[in-house]
């Protein structure tokens, strides 16, 4: 995918006002610098105003971000985090969608809202927790260039304060640094997250999709309020009943028995009375009767949901005892 | 579906401002000629109501009737079988809504009690009763026809106004506003009233109209321009002025004399029903036997056939369309719903025949 379009993929996902920012290590191109300038600094205009760089550590006014992006060795001690060993000679930062390079780290700014999406993303593709380092200092150039480039890992900062004084970010900005490769397997697998099947693109119910899973498991499909499917020649509906303030604690198992006429309904609802007692339950509505199985979870659906194979026993059972009050409600009503 | 003489007004008048030539009174429900405002004293009789505006769609009537009557913060008491725009007209008023369940699978009804059991939860938590009740008279899932005249009740006993949404009954059914205790009704012309889109109506009593029909007061601070006789919630003039309106005025007879067969209709849906469930595996979900020609089935044998068909779901569409009948939505087969409104009793047994056809293709078992 060429730069440009994987610019716009992941902008146009995110909703993000700020580009991307290419940053590549030694690139052949020759320092630009019209003054110095702080490193955030630039990675800030380059992702607000679209201008490219190239700087050696005569261009720099920061001496943390000269020694977290390996222009120099710490005279005393380790410094973490920064690139070693320290034989950076140029940098260059650019647009990601106006790249003419394959670059090291993507730097990407926005506020905390839209970044949080890019986490919740980022762990969904990478099935794994975000994990970041960040302490509030040595951010930009230490925290989301330097670890994403010596780790190849994605890392999240909360910037610094000279970041925040010098160098223009907002107060609800944060910024991500993701290594090349991470940055392209993200936005190669954005796509938009559909919250709905639904022909009238509406959400139908608020059914947990672990329970939604189960049911289709066990051999139903699912309708917009009900599920169906065909068990030993016979078509259960199950549906999920809630109660006046929403919660559901129980399924019920239907099977709607159909006769010539109202009148014959009507008559075999004696049968019915005899035949069917609790949990067993069942209604005249018009030429059918419908027969009713009323599966108590005795806890709320939710945590019933997880527990997924007592659930899906408990069906399953249901349904065979709803199988044979069919099949002798039938017989008797046949007689 | 438009009427005869409704396709000649909507070509004639399709231009945008086409009966504006002659509006000497700065609205469109009030101009003369053509005599729009003679429709609109016309549809507030048939609908017996004191006064009506039109509106950009029922959805539009709906938003009004909150906006003008609602704060922010307040609470709308709804039925669960609520179309989308109930629920977004109240988002835009950002006011909350609280739903009263239905009676779930198979027949999802509303219970009008349900409304009185919500009217008091939400006084016991707010502190105050809800700023409105909205009821949709026919749902658009099941067809089920709800209990207006008990809801309304309920509304007067506690005070809560009482919103009707009639987009699937006023124009196709007899609908009498005060009998049914409704302080706002609105109805959508291009679904049920023979109308071009986009069209609804927001009907109101007398008690209510200047509230919800307000005038606007605001004056340009430095022009002094001010608009005081442009409604506040109607953006002005509603923005129904050409073919929707007039097409609306044409199919306005036919809609008059049609509800007077609504009983008809029905049967007609009853029948299909019938006919269908003939068919095994189909099964007629909502109220039995239906009350409204919007009937919605579940049809899992075809599903099944679905499966196995190099068409897939779009199998049926295709099967229909061969039979020239159009309408179910493509992919449909699992469930799906038919309106047999303004069928003849053969066309309806056409439609029969057609399923019942493509069912014995598929070696799905029919009664005889």
């Amino acid at each position: 995918m060429e730069y440009t379009e994987l610019t716009k993929q992941f902008r146009q996902f995110f909703e993000l006002p700020l580009t991307p920012v290419a940053v590549k290590f030694n690139s052949d191109r020759e320092p630009d610098m019209p003054h110095p300038m702080r490193y955030c600094e630039l990675v800030r205009k380059a992702a607000a105003f679209g201008n490219s760089y190239t700087f050696s550590i005569d261009d720099m006014s920061c001496a943390s971000a000269e020694l977290a992006l390996g222009f120099t060795e710490p005279l005393y001690g380790e410094v973490y985090p920064r690139v070693k060993p320290a034989d950076t000679e140029k940098i260059t930062v650019s647009p990601l969608d106006s790249s003419e390079f394959e670059p090291d780290v993507v730097v990407v700014a926005g506020s905390a809202g839209k970044l949080m999406k890019v986490a919740t993303t980022l762990a969904k593709v990478r099935g794994d927790m975000v994990n970041s380092s960040f302490k509030g200092e040595f951010a930009v150039c230490g925290e989301c260039t330097a670890i994403p480039l010596m780790e190849n890992r994605v890392n999240l900062s909360l910037l610094c304060a000279g970041a925040r004084m010098f160098s223009d970010y907002r107060s609800e900005e944060i910024v991500f640094g993701f290594p090349m490769e991470t940055f392209v397997e993200l936005t190669q697998s954005l796509k938009e997250d559909s919250i709905t099947n639904a022909l009238c693109g509406c959400l139908m119910d608020d059914l947990p999709s672990g329970l939604v899973n189960s049911i289709l498991d066990l051999g139903f499909t699912k309708g917009t309020d009900h599920f169906t499917g065909r068990f030993k020649d016979e078509i259960i509906r199950l549906y999920i009943p809630k109660d006046d303030s929403g919660k559901s604690s129980s399924v019920t198992l239907h099977v709607p028995v159909k006769f010539r006429d109202a009148e014959s309904a009507e008559v075999s609802t004696e049968i019915a009375s005899g035949l069917l007692e609790h949990p067993m339950e069942w209604r005249l509505r018009d030429n059918w009767i419908d027969i009713v199985l009323l599966i108590e979870l005795n806890e709320p659906l939710r945590r019933a949901a997880m527990k997924g194979e007592k659930f899906n026993a408990l069906v399953n059972n249901g349904i065979d005892v709803l199988l044979d009050h069919v099949t002798r409600f039938r017989r008797k009503a046949t007689k | 579906m438009l009427t005869a003489e409704a396709r000649k007004a909507a070509l004639e008048f399709a231009d945008g401002y086409s009966v504006c030539d002659y509006c000497f009174e700065s609205r469109v429900d009030l101009v003369q000629n053509p005599p729009i405002n003679n429709l609109t004293a016309d549809i507030a009789e048939f609908l017996n109501m004191d006064d009506i505006r039109f509106t950009a769609g029922c959805r539009h009537a709906k938003w009004a009737a909150m906006h003008m009557v609602t704060n922010p913060g307040d609470t709308v008491v709804l039925d669960s079988l609520a179309h989308y725009t109930s629920y977004l007209a109240a988002e835009a008023n950002r006011v909350k809504v609280v739903e009263v369940p239905h009676s779930g699978y198979p027949e999802f009804v509303i219970d009008p009690d349900g409304y009185a059991r919500k009217f008091e939860e939400v006084e016991r938590e707010t502190g105050s009763p809800p700023a409105l009740a909205l009821l949709t008279h026919v749902d658009y899932r099941y067809g089920n026809v709800a209990d207006a005249a008990a809801v309304g009740k309920i509304c007067k006993e506690y005070g809560v106004p009482f919103l009707l949404n009639t987009a699937y009954s006023s124009g196709v059914m007899p609908v009498d506003g005060k009998k049914l205790g409704v302080d706002f009704l609105c109805a959508s012309g291009h679904k049920s009233w023979a109308a071009s889109a986009p069209l609804g109506m927001l009907a109101t009593t007398y008690e209510w109209n200047q509230q919800v029909f307000d005038k606007s007061t605001i004056r340009g601070d430095w022009s002094g321009r001010g608009f005081t006789k442009k409604e506040v919630a109607l953006f002005g003039c509603s923005p129904v002025f050409g073919a929707p309106v007039m097409s609306l005025m044409a199919s306005f007879p036919a809609v008059v004399e049609r509800v007077e067969h609504w009983d008809e209709e029905v049967e007609n849906a009853r029948y299909l029903a019938a006919e269908l469930e003939r068919i095994e595996g189909f099964h007629q979900m909502g109220v039995r036997p239906t009350e409204h020609t919007l009937v919605a089935f579940e049809s899992l044998p075809f599903f099944e056939v679905a499966a196995n068909n190099k068409k897939k779901g779009y199998f049926l569409y295709h099967e229909l369309k061969k039979r020239k009948i159009i309408g179910i939505h493509p992919g449909m087969s699992k469930s799906f719903k038919l309106n047999t409104f303004g069928l003849s009793r053969d066309q309806v047994e056409y439609v029969a025949d057609a399923f019942i056809e493509i069912a014995k293709k598929y070696d799905i078992p029919v009664e005889d």
